[in-house]
């Protein structure tokens, strides 16, 4: 097909601002015409309307800019908002005009450093290079690298970790990261970072945690760097389903030096462990659930171990809508039990896969839905979620309770289409 | 800024002579893409095509998406075709003959707009001849629309360019007396607005609305109007050039709020198109009157600060002084056409408030925290204006009425605005 009805895929461009935007005290300097930045702008809102994120600024080219150059403006701008709102910290982001135009804000930047107060940091990727998933962990690579503090000795006290990879369009972040929070606090673990909501102040010295948790593939970069400059150690995943989060935890602890698992970490456990066939209201005619999934790589696969693994569903089909940035995901995912895997699929091949595994329940983003309009049920559990607020933060798809959450979930939504049938 | 540097409204002849509050713009007007990728769901049987970088498309499209739902939802009907590299070196306009030749297969469009954006036009991508190469083999009526954002912000290109190119789909129609379109009166409920209702009921025959539910067979009957009442000054284009093609005089009756200017454009529309206005019009002014009035009552003495508004600003202001507001500071992008009259009949009665341009939304709240409105009107960021405790009347809800309806939703929005607890009110003093 020469064209889409489909949102593409987000941008590296885009996948930097929602790297910056989590991180309060960011001056975000966007160079290229006033509609990209104004455009972002509006999308932060979409993203989140209860949050704040920080001023973003447009060095507005115009036709001659386009021809003659805007590095002009962009050092003006620089300049401007070094003098007026004294951030510690600026950002030079190339839109995909100023990225044609041949602007390099990596050169800028450099020259521009001695004359201000501000940290600089360029991104010269402008939107037409990759996804966003590649801006996202470029951007926390570089904060890792440019801002966080060098090696410093752990406090004394309660272990501390930095969730690394959730970033400001990340889906429910809110509340799994609160979930994570709070199951770590069980081990007596503090959080001192998390990439998706933070300061300036306390990204710089993220690099005194005892350890990095890496929920995203994309917080991958950040936490190599960490570890060659502060030698912080990481581990990657994500806790989801009672098992798996019961090993997470164990991993934690190990590397922490805790005891796995505590009379309140087991409570807790027992406390919101839900089977989904005791509340199933699926009575089908013998034939098993089929259930799809369509996510980013560390959600998709959290989620087909819970239905999979924890409550023995059949997952037919499991998206990635974009190439994980870790390897091995597609076997990862036939491991955790889905029977089809499809990454980075174009619309036509998609839409084919869902009415071929022809699910009772699709798990995924508003496109996904609307691609599959023949399927009953329908979770949000990825953006674009145009359709479905996920601010709130305790309806977590992650840990004890996230367990606890999917199901309600499921359960609701198909009452709610049992009723409209 | 320090407000103490505004110049007043009586030293400023243009926009372009009000000072730019904020150097670094913040975040930036909005390009043509939005304006563009926000109207073309108002037509029926249309399809728009979206050409440009990913995050054009991805951020039109998302912001259209939400739009769509609801029971009153917009029509989504846009398409997209993303540009990667290899289009920015190779040329994209094969691709895109393919995509139009897709879209009417597809999906049968009357109208198919090609809206070009930024990187298109800054690497000669020529619409004209994708519409050269594929019109003959497609049942769609191809309109090339410019939308770069590096020469279109902030002057309702967008939308101006988008309509303008219905032209193309436009033949010469034997005319017919007492027949009119009205152009720029943006929003599907344009069709059911108060305008249009009582030139029907005085005998006139309204053959097209635009933008508003707009459909290709009525866009076809648009040339046989006698003439064009020109709402919104994004039909600006489509009138003028329709003047030039048909020959279709064009009014420009604009958006007016106050009741007396309502009455007067509803006379001048009847002249001009020979129809004797019904009674009912003074009963729909003793309406506007009595919504005024309880908003006068309300918010009598409250101080405002004015941003672009349906109509033009400063014809916004001249309505809030009206009710009993005092106009601390106009911020002033532009200067609609109605505007140069609304800023004599403000001089006139003294009224010379402080005017600027508005670039930063973080410059410009503040000035709005030094200045401490009780009330904006005007485009902005809502969430600034709660952070501010300033109550916010947004235009938008009203662009698809005219009338003395609309001077009844504008006084409800103040009334509603006086009722509210804004922080700024608690501390309110008068500046300077």
């Amino acid at each position: 097909m020469a064209l889409t009805t489909l949102l593409p895929q987000p941008p590296d461009y885009l996948g930097t601002l929602w790297a910056l935007a989590g991180v309060r005290g960011v001056r975000v300097i966007c160079h290229g015409t006033s509609g990209c930045t104004f455009y972002d702008f509006v999308g932060f809102r979409d993203v989140d309307p209860t949050r704040w994120p920080g001023p973003v600024f447009t060095t507005g080219l115009d036709e001659s800019d386009i021809v003659t150059g805007g590095d002009a403006h962009l050092a003006e701008a620089v300049m401007e908002v070094d003098r007026r709102h004294r951030p510690g910290l600026i950002a030079l982001v190339n839109t995909s005009v100023a990225a044609l135009t041949g602007a390099d804000p990596h050169a800028l930047a450099r020259q521009l450093q001695p004359q201000v107060r501000a940290r600089l940091l360029a991104f010269s990727g402008g939107g037409m290079r990759g996804l966003y998933t590649q801006g996202a962990a470029e951007a926390l690579a570089a904060l890792a690298r440019e801002w966080v503090e060098g090696p410093s000795d752990a406090p004394a006290g309660a272990p501390t970790v930095n969730l690394i990879g959730p970033t400001y369009e990340t889906f429910n972040a809110a509340s799994d990261t609160a979930e994570v929070q709070r199951l770590l606090a069980l081990l007596g673990v503090r959080v001192r970072v998390i990439t998706s909501d933070t300061d300036l102040e306390s990204l710089g010295a993220a690099g005194a945690a005892h350890l990095n948790l890496v929920l995203r593939d994309v917080g991958l970069p950040a936490a190599q760097v960490l570890e060659q400059r502060c030698g912080t150690p990481y581990l990657y995943g994500a806790p989801f389903g009672a098992e798996g989060t019961r090993e997470w935890l164990s991993r934690v602890a190990e590397r922490l030096g805790l005891e796995g698992s505590s009379p309140q970490v087991e409570a807790d456990a027992r406390r919101y462990h839900t089977r989904f066939a005791t509340v199933s209201p699926w009575h089908g005619d013998g034939r098993p659930l089929r259930i799809a999934v369509a996510a980013p790589y560390d959600y998709a696969l959290g989620l087909t171990r819970v239905l999979a693994e924890d409550w023995h569903l059949h997952v037919a089909l499991a998206v990635l809508p974009v190439a994980p940035l870790a390897p091995g995901a597609e076997a990862a995912l036939r491991g955790a039990g889905a029977a089809q895997v499809l990454i980075e699929p174009p619309e036509a091949e998609l839409a084919a896969a869902f009415q071929g595994a022809a699910p009772h329940i699709l798990l995924g983003s508003a496109e996904d839905s609307r691609l599959a309009p023949g399927v009953p049920v329908h979770i949000r559990v990825a953006r674009p979620s145009f359709d479905c607020a996920a601010f709130h933060d305790g309806t977590p798809f992650m840990g004890h309770r996230g367990l606890r959450w999917l199901a309600q979930s499921l359960v609701n939504a198909m009452y709610a289409a049992r009723f409209r049938l | 800024m320090d407000p103490v540097l505004l110049p007043r409204l009586s030293a400023v002849q243009a926009a372009e002579q009000a000072p730019v509050v904020g150097c670094v713009e913040s975040p930036g007007a909005h390009c043509g893409l939005f304006e563009a990728a926000l109207t073309g769901p108002l037509f029926a049987d249309a399809c728009t095509l979206l050409i440009g970088a990913p995050a054009c498309l991805y951020h039109a499209r998302m912001t259209l998406l939400p739009r769509t739902l609801g029971p009153a939802g917009l029509k989504d009907n846009l398409l997209l075709v993303p540009m990667d590299q290899a289009d920015t070196v190779f040329g994209v306009e094969d691709r895109l003959v393919e995509a139009v030749l897709e879209a009417d297969r597809r999906f049968r469009p009357r109208m198919l707009f090609l809206v070009g954006t930024c990187i298109p036009e800054m690497v000669g991508a020529d619409l004209e001849a994708v519409v050269h190469m594929a019109q003959a083999q497609v049942q769609a009526r191809l309109l090339p629309v410019r939308t770069d954002g590096f020469s279109g912000k902030h002057q309702l290109l967008g939308h101006r360019r988008l309509l303008a190119a219905l032209a193309r789909a436009m033949e010469p129609r034997p005319v017919r007396p007492r027949s009119v379109n009205i152009l720029g009166l943006r929003g599907n409920a344009g069709v059911e607005s108060e305008l249009v209702r009582l030139l029907r009921r005085w005998g006139a025959e309204v053959l097209c609305v635009v933008p508003a539910e707009t459909a290709f067979a009525q866009v076809q009957q648009a040339p046989a109007a006698a003439l064009n009442l020109l709402a919104g000054e994004m039909g600006l284009d489509l009138a003028q050039e329709m003047e030039r093609r048909f020959g279709t005089p064009y009014l420009h009756v604009g958006q007016p709020l106050h009741p007396e200017q309502v009455a007067q454009t509803y006379a001048a529309v009847a002249a001009a198109l020979g129809l004797a206005p019904g009674a009912e019009l003074e009963a729909l002014a003793a309406e506007a009157g009595e919504a005024m009035q309880a908003a006068r009552r309300a918010a009598e003495g409250l101080r405002c600060a004015v941003g672009t508004f349906m109509g033009g600003a400063l014809g916004a202001a001249r309505f809030l002084v009206d009710l009993g507001l005092e106009p601390a500071i106009i911020f002033l992008n532009r200067l609609t056409l109605q505007d140069r009259t609304a800023r004599e009949a403000l001089l006139a009665r003294g009224i010379d408030p402080l005017v600027a341009q508005s670039r930063s939304s973080l410059d410009t709240a503040a000035v709005l925290a030094a200045l401490r409105p009780q009330v904006y009107a005007g485009h902005g960021d809502p969430s600034a204006m709660a952070r501010l405790g300033i109550a916010h009347i947004h235009p938008d809800p009203a662009r698809a009425l005219w009338g003395f309806e609309a001077t009844r939703w504008a006084a409800a929005m103040v009334e509603h605005a006086a009722c509210q607890p804004p922080l700024a009110r608690k501390g309110a003093r008068a500046w300077p």
